[in-house]
């Protein structure tokens, strides 16, 4: 099992699937800023004359993440972009549902689905998902990983006993 | 740990230079947004069950950008307003104020020919969603104001206090 969390394999699918999914989830925002920052004013925890500003500065560190976590480029560095932006998601969704608030998340731009405890959970996934890139990555793969996890975060096949 | 952190940093130093990025990007595109946002946000809604009673019992005291049912009433009769549903489409043709348009808090790009062809700019909108509970409205509301719209006002009470009164309901698309 661990072989399995730890493996180059799981780690390059993580990287798509969340890369994939994060490019997504921005090209929306990106393409349509306006309808992103009406989302981000919907949650009422940040100050309206910053919501614009603050909804570029999400959506394009989105894709950013996103592209670099596919390309592998400074991947670990990518990877833990992507987890602050799910800290970000996780308390901002917690929050309207702690206030008894039922909004439009603006997870994929506009009109998408409506804030609820099932996407915290699946941010928490994601949230590991990013932890084990960063603790794994070993830049297998990658355009310019940078930083590679350190010697001994990922084991070796064992060497079989007739060698 | 130590290295955790370090990558952690690394994501915010790429997030400032993609935010930087995205400024840039946003100061010449021609959909661009204003960096700082005018205006404020429209706040009717409350969050509780014991406020939004004490709000369907107080609901006949006047209050700044609040109609309340009575009034909501008589303007619907007089014709005078311009009334906006901010639910979703299949909840607006379970049942809706009578004459009222449909724009979804959440799709208001989708319906700026609406917006253009049937509401004028100097006309006095209400909007309405739910219940006193309900966010949509206020939403609706405050993204109607960035617009340009200047006489938009929340009915708070919503569907479920217009239809608890027994008042006239038309159900499906507006025809």
């Amino acid at each position: 099992m661990k072989a399995l969390l730890t493996g180059r394999a799981l780690n390059l699918v993580l990287r798509f699937v969340i890369g994939g999914l994060f490019f997504y989830a921005a090209f929306e925002k990106v393409l349509h800023p306006s309808a992103f920052a009406m989302a981000v004013r919907g949650y009422k925890l940040i100050p309206f004359s910053l919501s614009n500003l603050f909804a570029i500065a999400m959506s394009w560190s989105e894709i950013f993440a996103a592209v670099m976590l596919i390309l592998g480029i400074l991947t670990r560095k990518a990877a833990g972009a992507v987890f602050l932006l799910l800290i970000v998601f996780i308390i901002a969704i917690s929050t309207t549902l702690v206030r008894g608030m039922v909004i439009d998340c603006g997870c994929f731009g506009e009109g998408g689905s409506n804030t609820s405890w099932l996407l915290i959970v699946r941010n928490v996934a994601l949230l590991v998902g990013c932890f084990l890139i960063i603790r794994y990555n070993d830049g297998w793969l990658s355009l310019y990983p940078g930083s590679r996890a350190q010697p001994g975060a990922h084991p070796r096949p064992q060497a079989s006993a007739t060698s | 740990m130590k290295s955790f952190l370090k990558e952690l940093a690394g994501g915010i130093a790429l997030m400032v230079v993609a935010s930087l990025v995205g400024v840039a990007v946003n100061a010449v595109r021609p959909n661009g947004v204003a960096l700082i946002q005018h205006g404020e946000a429209v706040s009717t809604a409350v969050h509780t069950q014991a406020d939004s009673t004490a709000a369907a019992a107080d609901s006949t005291a006047p209050r700044e950008g609040v109609v309340t049912l009575e009034q909501m009433k008589q303007m619907v009769d007089s014709g005078t307003i311009v009334v906006i549903d901010a639910r979703s489409t299949e909840e607006y043709e379970q049942g809706h104020i009578p004459g009222s348009i449909n724009i979804p808090h959440d799709r208001i790009p989708e319906f700026q020919d609406v917006l253009n062809n049937e509401v004028p700019m100097d006309a006095q909108i209400v909007c309405y969603c739910r219940s006193f509970t309900c966010d949509f409205s206020d939403l609706l509301a405050t993204e109607l104001k960035i617009i340009g719209y200047s006489n938009v006002s929340v009915f708070s009470g919503g569907w479920d206090q217009w239809q608890k009164a027994g008042y006239p309901a038309e159900t499906g698309p507006r025809s």
